[in-house]
């Protein structure tokens, strides 16, 4: 039977599990966030996290650098979070820039992409995401893996900042629903995050003697 | 009310020290919801008390608003005594609850009765807010069901020293083990100040171990006796809090932030007042007085607190002698009591002082309540246009306090926080000691600023944040907790918390204090044990009680 999660403790496993896999605990808040949006919109999250952490385990997280776009499109694999956070942080810095260099280029597991935009859209072979302030809309296939995308902002100002948030929340479900076998994936990377218990631990912890 | 006198600064409030010194207040959350639950007018009920003289069965009792109702499902057990434990490590409890949102079904029953007794191994819904348990006191509880059997009231001595029958050892709510998250009610404006929804299944849990005392008394003897109310009253809960509630103050910055803010700008205001009517300067000092009884209460073995408890009696007789040689009713008293306070007595009774002022002064402070809650749902965004040069400045800025620590000096990164394989709680591990450095929870702001400035120094002053966490993805939490601390300035706490001095406890007792826990008795320097709702009118007492004159004792 699937287990029913609030989302708290989804975004609690999802950011324990992204850090199990070697992300710094800044870029896992972020990507744990990303991912609880997604389950807020419907769209199997929890899926899509623990591919990225399995593709990210066996085939690292990809580049870190963003093309600038005077060199042309970019080819190198990005990882949907790392990406998303840099275009957030370069939405104060260089707005036009984030235009720029968005458009094209390979991301792992691109939906992870949408909750750090707003105003655009984000395409790929057979399918897209439309993401506005009202939510993230899917059409088509959901992208699997390393996926060449494009972001289109024409009509868009770009990324939005202007409520301060460029990772934003949707009210839609309140629940996010998980397999067993994801569920208990994500938690073999989240466990990774934890210590073994020490004799030291235990006498010291509420309610030792 | 626009305060005249400033809010003390951070740098004053936010130290392990003088936040293990705060003391229950108006501002506290159990009264802020005892006020609401009279000013409202809520309804409570006992649809069903179904125990046997074993004490083992089940009991609902409800709380209904104008809008909606609320009802604690308590299975109660029979633990043998080798079986009570009060760790998180624990697997059967004399009590287990829940509170269930809204009137339960039959079904709501039966999968709540295979669940609930369960605890962490078992799983809530939606349907649910709070996942509770607690244990009976091993001195009190017997003697008070063999007293009122035998048609006596408990001796007041044997009462106040424990303060309660039951303590809880956990009360989980914002979505644990499958529960509700806290956004699902944050729009209930009963619900809107922290902590409210746990506050209320603490309330019913009081009310349902008082009921199951005297019930048990009643089924042993044709002769028992109820408690009288008054002693009834001289009852509140037990809780152990240990580890597990510590980060909490360090992962939740913008919700503490609006804590302190709150109780500053409280004190702010009565520092402010430039007069105090007669009415208020007696209502002063009778809290004054009333706290010594409290004070005489207050039981613990452990060294530091038993020193404090010293300093705190010392402070009070300093505290009478101040009162009397001062004229109260002239210009800006308060704010020369406080003054005073902060040159003359110690910790503990310098944060004793701002809970009183605040006493006589609901009208000028209960509103600040409605800020103390905190939208924490969406990471703050960081602002990549901000160079190298003005992010140094602000960590320079926000962790001066940091700077002045030798982090290369063992003691001052001798611990470290990590999450415990076994239990999944925080842990806070000897780092020199044991191999727990790789595991490390981000709980370290002050050491972590300063690495961040470190690197920051390397890099040339006009590059941008942005560039700059491109290369340093691990300094992220840092530079975005900084960002925040510009709007949060409570929301930091200015001192080392990995230190091999650093107290634990300070942390859970800054925290409880804002509950509006008693008797502070720590067990360790990482585990405490508190009373809560003690001389608390009982539910079918609201209506006709003060909702907050009973946070103070009163004489026997």
């Amino acid at each position: 039977m699937d287990l029913d999660l609030s989302l708290g403790e989804f975004e609690a496993l999802a950011a324990k599990a992204l850090r199990g896999t070697g992300y710094s605990w800044g870029a896992a808040t972020d990507g744990a966030h990303a991912a609880l949006v997604l389950a807020q919109n419907g769209l199997p999250a929890a899926e899509i996290a623990l591919r990225l952490v399995t593709h990210v385990e066996y085939h690292g997280p990809g580049t870190s650098v963003l093309q600038n776009p005077s060199s042309g499109r970019a080819t190198a694999p990005i990882c949907a979070v790392t990406y998303g956070a840099a275009l957030s942080d370069l939405a104060g810095a260089a707005p036009d820039l984030v235009a720029s260099v968005a458009k094209s280029r390979p991301v792992i597991e691109p939906l992870l992409l949408a909750p750090f935009l707003t105003n655009c859209v984000i395409g790929w072979a057979d399918g897209s995401v439309c993401v506005t302030h009202r939510g993230i809309e899917l059409n088509g296939s959901i992208p699997v893996g390393a996926v060449h995308i494009t972001i289109d902002f024409d009509g868009y100002a770009g990324t939005d900042l202007e409520d301060g948030c460029a990772v934003r929340s949707h009210k839609g479900s309140t629940r996010a629903v998980v397999t067993p076998a994801t569920y208990w994936s994500l938690q073999a990377f989240a466990a990774r995050t934890y210590a073994p218990a020490s004799k030291q631990s235990r006498s010291s912890g509420a309610g030792a003697d | 009310m626009t305060a005249t006198v400033e809010r003390r600064p951070p740098e004053t409030v936010m130290t392990l020290a003088r936040m293990g010194s705060f003391h229950q207040s108006r501002l506290s959350f159990m009264r802020t919801l005892l006020r609401r639950m009279k000013a409202e007018r809520w309804t409570f009920d006992r649809p069903c008390f179904d125990i046997d003289e074993a004490g083992v069965g089940m009991a609902l009792y409800s709380a209904t608003t104008a809008e909606r109702t609320y009802t604690l499902v308590a299975f109660a057990h029979d633990l043998p005594d080798e079986m009570r434990s009060d760790r998180v490590i624990a697997t059967q409890w004399d009590t287990t609850f829940t509170l269930h949102d809204g009137v339960p079904s039959e079904a709501d029953i039966e999968r709540l009765r295979a669940n609930v007794p369960l605890q962490e191994a078992g799983r809530i819904s939606e349907s649910e807010l709070t996942l509770s348990r607690a244990n009976r006191s091993t001195r009190l509880f017997s003697y008070v069901v063999e007293e009122l059997a035998a048609g006596r009231q408990p001796d007041a001595a044997a009462i106040d020293g424990v303060g309660y029958l039951m303590r809880t050892t956990a009360v989980y709510g914002s979505g644990k083990f499958g529960a509700a998250d806290r956004a699902v009610i944050a729009d209930r404006s009963e619900f809107e100040a922290p902590f409210q929804v746990e506050m209320l299944t603490v309330y019913l849990i009081r009310a349902f171990v008082l009921d199951l005392v005297e019930h048990m008394a009643s089924l042993a003897s044709d002769h028992a006796v109820p408690l009288e109310p008054a002693v009834r009253r001289r009852f509140g809960i037990g809780n152990s809090t240990g580890l597990g509630m510590a980060p909490f103050l360090l992962t939740h910055p913008r919700l503490i932030n609006n804590w302190i803010a709150a109780r500053e700008e409280a004190l702010a205001r009565v520092r402010s007042i430039e007069r105090a009517t007669t009415d208020e300067i007696d209502c002063f000092g009778s809290h004054l007085q009333r706290i010594r009884h409290t004070l005489a209460a207050w039981h613990t073995n452990h060294p530091i607190q038993l020193q404090k408890i010293g300093e705190l009696s010392t402070d009070l007789d300093r505290l009478d002698v101040y009162v009397e040689a001062t004229d109260l009713s002239q210009r800006s008293a308060w704010d020369a009591l406080a003054t005073w306070s902060g040159e003359a007595l110690s910790l503990e009774g310098q944060e004793l002082v701002v809970s009183l002022l605040l006493e006589p002064y609901g009208h000028l402070v209960d509103e600040l309540t409605a800020t103390m809650h905190a939208d924490e749902s969406t990471p703050i965004t960081i602002d990549g246009s901000l160079t190298i040069a003005e992010m140094q400045t602000r960590i320079e800025q926000q962790y001066r306090w940091a700077l002045s620590i030798d982090w290369s000096s063992s003691s001052a990164d001798a611990r470290a926080w990590y999450v415990s394989q076994e239990k999944l709680e925080p842990r806070l591990g000897e780092r020199h000691l044991e191999p727990i450095t790789e595991f490390e929870q981000p709980l370290q702001p002050g050491r972590d600023a300063v690495r961040m400035l470190d690197d920051l120094r390397r890099w040339p002053d006009h590059a941008t944040l942005a560039t700059f966490l491109r290369s340093h993805p691990e300094h992220r939490h840092t530079a975005r907790r900084t960002l925040l601390l510009a709007h949060a300035p409570y929301g930091e706490i200015c001192d080392n918390t990995i230190d091999a001095a650093m107290l634990p406890i300070d942390l859970l007792r800054a925290k409880l204090s804002f509950f509006g826990a008693t008797h502070f008795d720590p067990r360790s320097d990482r585990w405490v044990r508190i009373t809560m709702y003690q001389g608390a009118p009982f539910p079918h007492e609201l209506a006709d009680a003060d909702p907050d004159s009973w946070t103070y004792s009163v004489a026997c």
